[in-house]
């Protein structure tokens, strides 16, 4: 791809060259943060099929309005955006719903504590649990498993201070460990 | 666990962590077991939330179709015309209008009056809806519904247990609301018990078919169908659901004082009968609670049924009046009077 060269520019320098029409610098920053943002839309339409659409949206958007956007710092206005995104498109349509069967696990009141944490089941049981956290804990949760974010990216976008987004993910765990473990012995 | 190792452990997972905080961790980690196990779960939480999200794999089609966007908009948009504004104004006057007959209407809707209709221990009933629909009501529940229902839906809301007999109208599909589950129907037969103390709800159906929804975060997160014997416990604390085959007709069968305890716990029981029998059921110990037994009791007579238990589950009772005493029958825990 020609976009190798591009790649060296930081996002800033990216955004000034969009602003002078620059279609491959649009295409750098999308190569760069296509993937990193329709997983962090996907926390909200928790579709990743949907979420890629409103992706590709958000850059049409970016290009259309290249000469009236006055961007400082290029990735938090994109999480942001995709944010807005995402959140737009729940209010019009309604969030894909997980089915009883899916989420079924086999029974498991034999298996000790730490037979549930070695076991191959373990992991998707608890990504079904991820999604009955409080709303707050499971968005830093799965915000913070995103590389391209860092902590101080979290804050701003959920309007919180970095010491809370600390706080809500260790919570997130602990919560996580509750629920991994009453839901491993009961019934 | 502390704050403090747990966040060591994340920057241990993302390799930030410094060379002294390593030494911290690996001190805390090796101190006591219980913290290993915890070390343990922290990185395979760390490790499993990360598999949450799915690889994209229309990235190629979506820049397809950027460029070919950009081809036609090689210009930047223009500003928008004045009358624009205009518009939107002479818009918004419309909207407000439309939201004060839409409140006047709301206000005059009959569907906004409610029945509440609740029925204390020791007791049942059955009565009929507005709908024709017919209700079952247990001992210790609560329903409220609308004394008209909506043109679109039959909304009720309930606390406890109740058998339903739903009046077939498809356009008017009849919704149950019990805390974060719906269940929807439009002309079925079905059994749902929801006592808010237990975080546990179970919906069996009879005949027809039912459609459940398990809210979380007051959206809409799980889904799925019931068929006639079919009964899916949901656990409200950790939102785990269990779809079983089931006999329906045992499970509604409270209505004529046939109970059927299919590998239930003896606080699960005791409970029932509490509620069925306007009783006060303690058990002394705790180890009891937990005890499972698989039983049934047709219009038994209580002692029968208290006598039953004790033996299925190795312990004694004594009773006064409507005060019921559950102990451990090991010489070592019995109580001397």
């Amino acid at each position: 791809m020609k976009t190798n060269n591009y790649n060296v520019f930081s996002d800033e320098e990216l955004l000034a060259l969009l602003h002078q029409d620059d279609t491959l610098s649009l295409q750098t920053i999308f190569t760069r943060y296509y993937t990193p943002l329709a997983h962090f839309s996907t926390i909200f339409t928790k579709d990743i099929t949907t979420s890629e659409v409103l992706i590709a949206d958000l850059f049409i958007k970016l290009w259309d309005n290249r000469k009236q956007l006055e961007i400082r710092l290029l990735k938090p206005y994109l999480f942001q955006s995709a944010k807005n995104l995402s959140l737009n498109h729940l209010k019009k349509h309604k969030p894909k719903l997980d089915t009883f069967e899916n989420l079924q696990t086999r029974p498991s009141e034999h298996l000790t504590p730490f037979e549930i944490l070695t076991n191959k089941e373990s992991q998707q049981r608890i990504l079904s649990l991820i999604n009955l956290l409080p709303e707050r804990q499971r968005e830093v949760l799965l915000m913070s498993r995103i590389e391209q974010i860092e902590k101080t990216n979290i804050a701003p976008l959920l309007g919180i201070t970095v010491r809370t987004v600390e706080t809500t993910l260790y919570q997130a765990i602990k919560s996580l460990r509750t629920l991994l473990f009453t839901s491993g012995k009961k019934i | 666990m502390e704050e403090l190792y747990y966040q060591l452990i994340t920057e241990y997972y993302h390799q930030t962590i410094t060379d002294r905080d390593l030494t911290i961790l690996q001190e805390w980690v090796a101190s006591d077991s219980l913290h290993e196990t915890e070390f343990r779960e922290v990185i395979l939480i760390l490790d499993a939330a990360k598999l949450y999200y799915r690889d994209p794999k229309n990235q190629d089609n979506n820049w397809n179709r950027i460029a070919a966007h950009i081809r036609q908009h090689k210009q930047p948009v223009k500003r928008k015309f004045p009358f624009v504004r205009l518009a939107m104004a002479a818009l918004l006057l419309l909207i407000i209008g439309l939201g004060i007959n839409h409140y006047r209407n709301y206000r005059a809707n009959p569907a906004n009056h409610f029945a509440e209709i609740t029925i204390p221990y020791g007791q049942q009933t059955s009565f009929i809806l507005p709908d024709s629909s017919i209700v079952y009501l247990n001992a210790g529940s609560k329903l409220k519904y609308p004394i008209h229902f909506a043109k679109n839906k039959r909304i009720v809301q309930l606390e406890g247990e109740a058998f339903f007999e739903i009046r077939h109208a498809a356009a008017q599909p009849f919704i149950i609301q019990t805390g974060k589950v719906s269940t929807t129907a439009s002309g079925t037969s079905f059994n749902v018990k929801a006592f808010p103390k237990e975080n546990h709800i179970a919906i069996t159906v009879k005949t027809g078919k039912a459609d459940i929804v398990f809210k979380e975060n007051n959206r809409p997160a799980i889904t799925g169908s019931l068929l006639p014997n079919q009964q899916l416990q949901i656990d409200t604390k950790t939102g785990k659901t269990i779809k079983t085959g089931i006999n329906a007709e045992e499970i509604s069968d409270w209505r004529s004082y046939r109970m059927v305890f299919c590998n239930a716990t003896l606080k699960e029981i005791a409970s029932t009968l509490e509620r069925t029998y306007k009783l006060d059921i303690e058990l002394e110990d705790p180890a009891l609670a937990n005890i499972k037994v698989t039983t049934s009791f047709n219009k038994t007579p209580l002692d029968q049924m208290l006598k039953t238990l004790a033996t299925l589950t190795g312990s004694r009772y004594t009773r006064s009046n409507n005060i019921i005493l559950f102990f451990s029958a090991s010489p070592n825990t019995v109580k001397t009077e």
